[in-house]
């Protein structure tokens, strides 16, 4: 009996501390307030509803809430409302324990006004890089209806986007959103003429972004430890595509990765009469491909935080030496000073050239290009040239278009979300590369076709573009022609290994040294004549390095160094 | 036999005119004033105007995020830059060279043309000189790519055919200028032979029946008509010519490569890789004023050469 | 013209020679281009150009024609004719105006007038200035900023100049206004340098293609030229995987220049050696 009286009392003992001593005395509740009886929201708006039990000490304090429409407002256990899409709905909050105590609110959603935004995208950025006005439109109607904007559109040329956007920038007029081209380097340019907004607080609220774009690529686009732009592509890098049909013709006998000395003489077994052997557009900023197995570095380079002239080296010098001898040996094309681009492609893809050096995800594209012209062979990558002291690396491009936000946008949040759907959803990237369904592409028997309409205008339908954008679709909802189907495995494995074999690539801060900012395009310039004329042979080695030291004293080389050094 | 010219009867009209009254020659003028007040109110907007914006030389605008008055360090700059004075040579050298191969010969060529025999032949031919002056400077860049090739142009293969070895000739220095001379009498030239071909279409037929009549042949009418007639029109042209002669600049940054880069950069692709892709347009401006400048001296020789030589003012 | 003499047939000789030789360096790179673009992909893949047809396609042709090429076809057409128009109307008054040898303060006109084509402030303040009169994005951007030519101005104004005013002072003497004079005797008198200047204003107007790209934001605005400056050049963008090869290029080409080569023999006839001024004053 003793016990049993132990044993409640105990048991009243804890209940007693586990209820509130208010339960025991049950206080009512009276009436609910929800402060107003309407509220209007827009559409993506959360509000949390400000309940007031009467009395205030009720002891009756468990809600429930409903919502008349789930597809207008979305209200949680807790009292939390979300606007879903316009139209009116009822909330009501209903006591738990007596029914019919209850409050009610009104809520009036409403579609806000599109926010007006100006993006500046080349034309090639707008599905497929079609170039018909009524498909990129088709596109841009897209993106306005998934974030609710009105875009006003500017979309150059892609030959003259540099111009028009820096006319825009320099009279003042900085688009909401624009994308900037060799984003690595003009972003610090961009950034110390003040045109673009630090994205650190915004992206916060873009996990999209953070969590797709690997850490050490947002901090290429860092200028001063601040943000300044997202990227639009992965990093790009470029390797040498080797027709199969030439290399087995000639017996030349390449890994994927060869040292100089195999390249050199593998590719002389080419006879230079029937291909070129190595061909090369005339862009000498490519040259880097060729430097990385010397050590040396194109441009200004920086070792343990330090600058320096990566082009006047020991190292460049034997690059240059190098290519000279290809040059000389007729294995590099004789004629890279006027190729274009898509000349050196052509001449790849026809069978006029037995390689040449390419972005790493165009094996779909060589291989299909050389059987549309009756030429048709496979290609083989080669990462990377092993020097002599066995190191190398490919051409680094690293990040070659990125997205900023003007620093004087006014609605930067809305911008922002701009860019995470073109750029970071599925959907986005879908539309960037594919276009429309229906206006760009059909899908018939399951696989993808570009309309006549699309195809004339120069609309791609094709897998590239998606090897180079964030996230990587898996299910495209169709499939490919039959071609890119069967090569497609190939392609995934070289995507995959070309990223042990990236070649280095530094930045240089903007905004530091005022001799670097100006002498920069002059710099660049002159790094590229004096390689032309070496490795064409128009001048030697030392002759052309004395012409260059000549000039490096006339943009004040050393004090630029120094001022970028402190 | 002396020529009873236009610009003999303007004198004589202007004599004339001299005579009539103060008041009547003053409401004329209101009248004609009037005519020209939208182009000068068009020059003042389109053209004066921009250029209140060539203050920024003195500035660094566009390098920094707020723009900072720099007195003449964009001048200091400019004349100490190794680049600045090499785009001027270049940029004189190859005007120089249009100016002796391109000017003179849209008249040669207006006069071969009114030689011909048959109507026909001088409309055909009028036609198809005019033809490259619609190709925009990217396709005749791209044609004479091809012409020039050491592999596949047709140039090439007549020099191999003559026993010489092939030419990179888009890549040598040494060939470079000539070949942006040729370049631009082959798109331009028709362009120039117009203007004088529609001067020799206005000399009154009457001139030449009176030579005839006189025991003029050919070459007497064409000296003693078709050229004093053509004299204004000359002088016109001379000096336009050089007025815009130094904006060399579409044709270069097409064909240019990295090779021929110390002969190739004129003052204008300066400019333009300075201010508009390096966004330094302060400095760019300074080029520009320069350039300006250069010009102004290039016009002010030409019209006094004109008015010596051939009689004519057009400043 | 019967009796010619023998220095005078060798030299017609030569002289038609010669004209052949120019032709022919003209007309050789034309065929190239025309016979490239009518060559398959196949034949041309590599080789560039040819001059010997192998093998004929009318592809390209068809591609371009349904590539949204009619749109900006018919906004060069709106921007041309009212652009030449325009250009033509300022010039005429202007060069008519300033023409006149005793006009007050003439020299002064035409100094400022030429001074405008050594100074050249660049593209950014014009930029500016044409944006701050809310032009940006419509057609008069292309049609009122680059409405005189001053090089066809001054010639306008030195052919003029050389009409004898005992023409213009007899009809002043009837009581014409300027106007009237311009429209009823200047004209009729000047055919073939306006039939000149209105081919160089339609040529350049019609060629635009840095001011339309630098003016007009709307892609469904731009012109021809934009558009097939576009079809051309992708394929140099380093991501693009379009491969344009020369046959497509040559087309393009083709096809932004026919409208203006059509043109071109119409005008033409108006600079045939005239009797215009023999016939106003005879």
């Amino acid at each position: 009996m003793k016990r049993l009286l132990s044993f409640v009392l105990c048991i009243v003992f804890v209940l007693s501390f586990a209820l509130p001593a208010s339960a025991l005395q049950a206080v009512p509740l009276k009436s609910i307030s929800l402060g107003a009886a309407t509220l209007s929201l827009n559409v993506g708006q959360s509000y949390t509803l400000k309940t007031k039990l009467v009395p205030a000490n009720t002891t009756q304090k468990l809600l429930s809430f409903t919502t008349s429409d789930k597809a207008v407002v979305f209200i949680d256990g807790k009292g939390n409302v979300m606007a879903v899409s316009a139209g009116k709905a009822v909330i009501t909050v209903t006591s738990q324990t007596n029914k019919s105590v209850s409050a009610k609110l009104n809520i009036t959603v409403a579609k806000p006004a599109p926010v007006k935004l100006s993006f500046c995208l080349s034309q090639t950025g707008w599905g497929g890089e079609a170039v018909d006005p009524e498909l990129m439109k088709d596109v841009q109607k897209v993106i306005e209806d998934k974030t609710n904007t009105e875009l006003e559109v500017i979309s150059p040329p892609q030959s003259t986007y540099n111009d028009k956007l820096n006319v825009m920038l320099a009279s003042g007029q900085i688009p909401d959103i624009f994308a900037i081209r060799k984003a690595m380097d003009n972003v610090q340019v961009m950034a110390a003429r003040g045109y673009t907004l630090p994205l650190d607080d915004l992206i916060k609220t873009a996990p999209e972004i953070t969590s797709q774009v690997n850490k050490v690529f947002l901090s290429y686009l860092k200028v001063n430890g601040k943000l300044m732009a997202v990227p639009m592509y992965v990093p790009l890098s470029k390797v040498i595509w080797l027709r199969k049909d030439a290399a087995n013709k000639y017996g030349v006998n390449l890994s994927t990765t060869p040292t100089t000395d195999q390249f050199l003489t593998e590719m002389s077994k080419i006879d230079t009469k029937k291909y070129i052997p190595f061909s090369f557009a005339k862009f000498l900023d490519n040259l880097p491909f060729f430097f990385n197995p010397f050590g040396a570095y194109y441009g200004i380079a920086v070792n343990n935080g330090n600058y320096y002239d990566g082009f006047n080296t020991k190292q460049a010098k034997a690059a240059l030496t190098y290519c000279a001898q290809l040059y000389k040996s007729k294995i590099w094309d004789q004629e890279f000073l006027t190729n274009e681009n898509a000349g050196m492609r052509e001449k790849l893809f026809s069978g006029k050239a037995a390689s040449a050096l390419d972005y790493y995800n165009r094996f779909i594209y060589y291989s299909s290009e050389s059987a549309r012209v009756l030429r048709q062979t496979e290609f083989l990558p080669i990462y990377e040239l092993k020097g002599p002291e066995h190191i190398g690396g490919n051409l680094n491009e690293s990040i070659q278009d990125a997205l900023a936000i003007s620093s004087k946008s006014k609605n930067p949040e809305k911008a922002l979300e701009v860019i995470k759907y073109y750029v970071y959803t599925e959907d986005g990237v879908m539309l960037r590369n594919m276009g429309v369904k229906g206006e760009h592409y059909t899908v018939e028997n399951g696989t993808v076709q570009p309309t006549d309409r699309a195809k004339n205008s120069g609309y791609k339908c094709d897998i590239n573009g998606f090897f180079l954008y964030f996230p990587t679709i898996t299910d495209y909802g169709f499939k490919w022609n039959a071609i890119t189907e069967s090569l497609l495995p190939e392609q995934m494995k070289i995507n995959k290994e070309v990223n042990s074999h990236l070649g280095p690539k530094y930045i240089v801060p903007g905004g530091k040294s005022d001799l670097y900012d100006k002498n920069q395009p002059a710099y660049a310039k002159k790094i590229a004549e004096i390689s032309s004329k070496i490795i064409t042979g128009a001048v030697s080695v030392d002759a052309g390095y004395i012409e260059y030291i000549g000039f490096w004293k006339s943009i004040k080389g050393d004090t630029m160094l120094a001022e970028l050094n402190k | 036999m002396k020529i009873n010219s236009n610009e003999a009867q303007a004198l004589q009209a202007f004599n004339i005119q001299k005579k009539s009254s103060l008041g009547s020659r003053l409401t004329r003028n209101k009248a004609i004033l009037l005519l020209l007040v939208p182009g000068i109110i068009w020059y003042l907007l389109f053209k004066y105007l921009p250029m209140l914006f060539a203050g920024v030389a003195f500035t660094d605008y566009g390098l920094k995020a707020d723009v900072h008055f720099i007195g003449l360090e964009n001048f200091q700059q400019l004349f100490s830059s190794p680049g600045f004075w090499g785009a001027l040579r270049n940029t004189l050298l190859l005007s120089g060279y249009n100016l002796i191969f391109y000017f003179p010969l849209p008249i040669i060529l207006a006069l071969c043309m009114n030689e011909l025999g048959h109507v026909y032949m001088k409309r055909i031919a009028q036609f198809i000189v005019y033809i490259p002056h619609f190709f925009s400077w990217v396709v005749v860049g791209s044609v004479f790519v091809l012409v020039l090739s050491p592999s596949d142009g047709v140039v090439n293969h007549i020099i191999q055919s003559l026993g010489g070895d092939p030419i990179y000739f888009m890549a040598a220095p040494e060939w470079f200028r000539k070949i942006l001379v040729g370049s631009y009498v082959w798109r331009d030239v028709g362009y120039g032979t117009i203007i004088y071909i529609a001067t020799i279409a206005t000399i009154d037929v009457e001139l030449y029946d009176a030579a005839t009549v006189d025991g003029a042949g050919h070459w007497g009418k064409l000296w003693s008509i078709t050229l004093p007639c053509l004299k204004g029109t000359i002088a016109t042209v001379l000096l336009l010519t050089v007025a815009r002669i130094l904006k060399i600049f579409e044709q270069v940054l097409v064909m240019t490569n990295d090779n021929v880069l110390s002969v190739s950069e004129v003052l204008d692709t300066y400019a333009y890789t300075e201010g508009l892709l390096n966004s330094n347009i302060g400095y760019a401006t300074a080029i520009s004023l320069f350039t300006a400048l250069v010009s102004t001296l290039l016009v002010i020789g030409c019209n006094v050469l004109s008015k010596r030589f051939l009689d004519e003012s057009i400043l | 013209m019967y009796n010619k003499t023998i220095g005078r047939k060798t030299f017609e000789f030569l002289n038609g020679i010669f004209i052949l030789l120019v032709s022919a360096v003209i007309v050789v790179p034309l065929l190239m281009i025309i016979v490239t673009s009518l060559s398959p992909d196949e034949v041309i893949a590599g080789k560039g150009f040819v001059l010997i047809p192998t093998a004929i396609t009318f592809s390209n042709y068809a591609a371009i024609l349904n590539s949204g090429y009619m749109p900006s076809f018919y906004n060069s057409i709106i921007v041309t004719v009212s652009a030449t128009a325009f250009s033509m109307a300022m010039t005429l008054v202007m060069g008519y105006a300033l023409a006149h040898k005793a006009l007050p303060g003439r020299t002064a006109v035409i100094r400022f007038v030429i001074a405008t084509m050594m100074l050249d402030a660049g593209i950014i303040p014009f930029y500016m200035v044409v944006r701050s009169m809310g032009m940006i994005d419509s057609y008069a951007s292309l049609i009122i900023p680059s409405a005189i030519s001053t090089y066809n101005l001054i010639l306008m104004k030195n052919y003029i100049g050389s009409i004898p005013d005992s023409l213009l002072e007899s009809a002043r003497i009837d009581g014409c206004t300027e106007l009237a004079i311009l429209w009823k005797i200047v004209i009729p008198v000047s055919i073939p340098i306006i039939a000149a200047v209105t081919l160089f204003y339609t040529v350049a107007h019609w060629n635009t293609y840095y001011q339309v790209v630098m003016f007009i934001n709307d892609s469904r605005k731009y012109t021809l030229q934009v558009l097939l400056r576009q079809l051309i050049f992708q394929s140099e963008s380093a991501v693009s995987s379009v491969s344009a090869m020369n046959n497509f290029k040559m087309a393009v080409m083709i096809m932004t220049m026919l409208p203006v080569l059509i043109l071109y023999p119409f005008i033409q006839k108006y600079f045939i050696s005239g009797i215009m001024l023999g016939s106003i004053k005879g």
